[in-house]
């Protein structure tokens, strides 16, 4: 469901793991094929009711079918469109809430699912994405009939997908969730179990699902074990997801204490600075009347809202889990649906994972954006990492078509700030040196003073395009 | 409650033996092997839930209809709001 491809025949290179059917893109449409061995199961999901009752909750993506005559092959059961999702983002991207918010939508469907007779037989977190800015399912071939006595055959990618980050970054450290990124099938129980804290021990949910689950899977991992001679009854298997659901619901994270969470609050420019800064962005967005934004350093998202208020699909892309976290819930509280906030380092990006680099997209791999904002940005890249003017414009030309970019000079108190701890060694760092760089790749459309500040907004276009 | 920490400590007593590593041969089975070991427990839960909620509506519907005698007792001592 992703707006791009990358395989020449079209077939998503990410989609060939499940014999049920694959994804594919058609005239700039994504599509998925329902192969014949899944008649059965896709039949029982609309025929059910399940279909019905997943999409009107928002839970699942709804889809309309298509002519087979878009058949990849000869043998094709049925051509799916599902609706489009206009950003694909990872797990590791999310923000604890969004990866809670992902596993319980998981845990209703779940529930839902075996209440007309059918399970989930995959439920890896990038089966969820953010749509609207609320999760939803996006496997529509995922459902199977449920067999009575038969354990839930995706209860080891639930924890692992889901409960091992929440745990690891609600008992230990928010940036474990970065696991993800390594493990892509999620992150592995007994690093799990190493890495959590002796008083999980004391919890039953954690120590079942986590700590003892690790130990069976190191147990049985060489041992034949005829399960067809032991079953679970539905009873417990409700059991087990409604235990699951309770866990998930009870583990928090409070941000705190991280360096930007509460950078609004710790501004050097007065309140006629922010409007007139707020004012500036407004006016550059309806120049470029930009398709989709993506603002880079977006911080809890004051900036962003201005293009996505403006009904302009946004992602607000932050470096600190807090303010991601912060943004979200905003998002969730105000039932935003044109703003997607994201975890990303710009210095060390997504990459592309899994088989051949190809089955999770890197970041610029999912643009380029039509408009990319870097507000308050510029001096962290240069002076905090050392990156030169030149890359700097480089980067920003690969991944958006136009942008929105201030520059904040040595003499101000935040970029005073960052030389405090670390030799002056950028004699280049100079609003002339700036636009030079800059005028190689960009065309500067427009540039104002931000009024009481010494920071200077421009609106600039990639010369490529 | 006591039924399910027995319970609970049989299923943690079976992994108390130290078995050998072979790293991620199939960690699929240990899955599907451990709800089958919990699955007595999970019953357990579910039924303890059920019946502790049902036991909840009892108390409360026992404790509303007390009230309401009472309050019964008090209208017919005078002290109520009467109808004319």
């Amino acid at each position: 469901m992703a707006t791009s491809s990358r395989s020449p025949s079209g077939i998503d290179p990410a989609s060939f793991r499940d014999p049920s059917g694959f994804v594919f893109r058609h005239d700039g449409s994504v599509y998925r094929q329902v192969n014949p061995s899944y008649r059965e199961d896709y039949d029982r999901l609309i025929d059910s009711g399940l279909y019905s009752e997943l999409t009107r909750a928002g839970l699942l993506i709804e889809h309309e079918e298509m002519s087979a005559e878009l058949a990849q092959g000869p043998e094709a059961y049925k051509i799916i469109r599902p609706q489009p999702v206009r950003f694909i983002s990872y797990p590791y991207e999310w923000s604890f809430s969004q990866l809670k918010d992902a596993a319980l939508a998981t845990i209703d469907i779940q529930k839902r699912a075996l209440d007309k007779g059918q399970s989930l037989k995959d439920c890896s977190a990038y089966n969820i994405q953010f749509h609207d800015g609320r999760p939803v399912f996006i496997d529509t071939l995922s459902f199977e009939k449920y067999k009575e006595g038969a354990p839930w055959i995706a209860y080891r990618q639930f924890c692992q997908h889901f409960l091992a980050p929440l745990a690891l970054i609600s008992y230990v450290d928010v940036r474990l969730n970065q696991l993800s990124r390594i493990h892509i099938d999620g992150i592995p129980l007994d690093v799990t179990s190493t890495l959590l804290p002796g008083r999980t021990y004391l919890r039953p949910a954690l120590l079942s699902h986590l700590h003892l689950h690790a130990k069976a899977q190191k147990r049985y991992a060489d041992k034949p074990v005829d399960t067809s001679q032991r079953s679970i009854s539905r009873m417990a298997l409700l059991g087990l997801i409604d235990n699951l659901g309770n866990v998930v619901n009870s583990l928090e994270w409070r941000p705190h204490g991280t360096e930007w969470g509460e950078y609004y609050e710790d501004t050097n420019y007065s309140d006629a600075a922010v409007l007139h800064k707020l004012e500036l962005v407004g006016r550059f967005l309806d120049t470029a009347a930009p398709g989709t934004v993506w603002d880079m350093g977006a911080n809890t998202g004051l900036f962003s809202r201005v293009a996505s208020e403006r009904g302009i699909p946004t992602i607000a892309f932050d470096i600190d889990p807090a303010a991601v976290e912060k943004n979200y819930r905003e998002v969730c509280a105000k039932k935003e649906t044109g703003i997607l906030p994201l975890i990303l380092d710009l210095t060390n990006p997504s990459p592309g994972i899994g088989w051949a680099n190809d089955e999770r997209q890197s970041l610029a791999d999912r643009g380029p954006a039509e408009l990319g904002m870097a507000l308050a940005l510029v001096h962290h890249l240069a002076i905090s990492n050392n990156l030169p003017m030149q890359k700097i414009a480089g980067f920003f030309s690969k991944i958006c078509r136009w942008l929105i970019i201030e520059f904040v000079p040595k003499s101000d108190s935040q970029v005073q700030r960052l030389l405090a701890t670390r030799q002056d060694i950028f004699p280049e760092y100079r609003q002339d040196c700036f636009e030079q760089e800059f005028a190689h790749l960009f065309e500067i459309h427009d540039q104002e003073r931000v009024s009481e500040s010494e920071r200077t907004l421009y609106l600039m276009r990639a010369k490529s395009t | 409650m006591i039924q399910q920490e027995r319970l609970l400590l049989v299923a943690i007593a079976s992994f108390a033996v130290p078995t050998s590593s072979y790293a991620y041969i199939d960690p699929g089975t240990g899955s599907l092997v451990l709800q089958m070991l919990f699955a007595g427990v999970l019953v357990a839960i579910v039924y303890i839930k059920l019946y502790w909620s049902k036991l909840k509506v009892f108390l409360t519907n026992s404790w509303r209809s007390a009230r309401m005698l009472f309050r019964g007792g008090d209208r017919d001592n005078g002290h109520g709001d009467e109808q004319p």
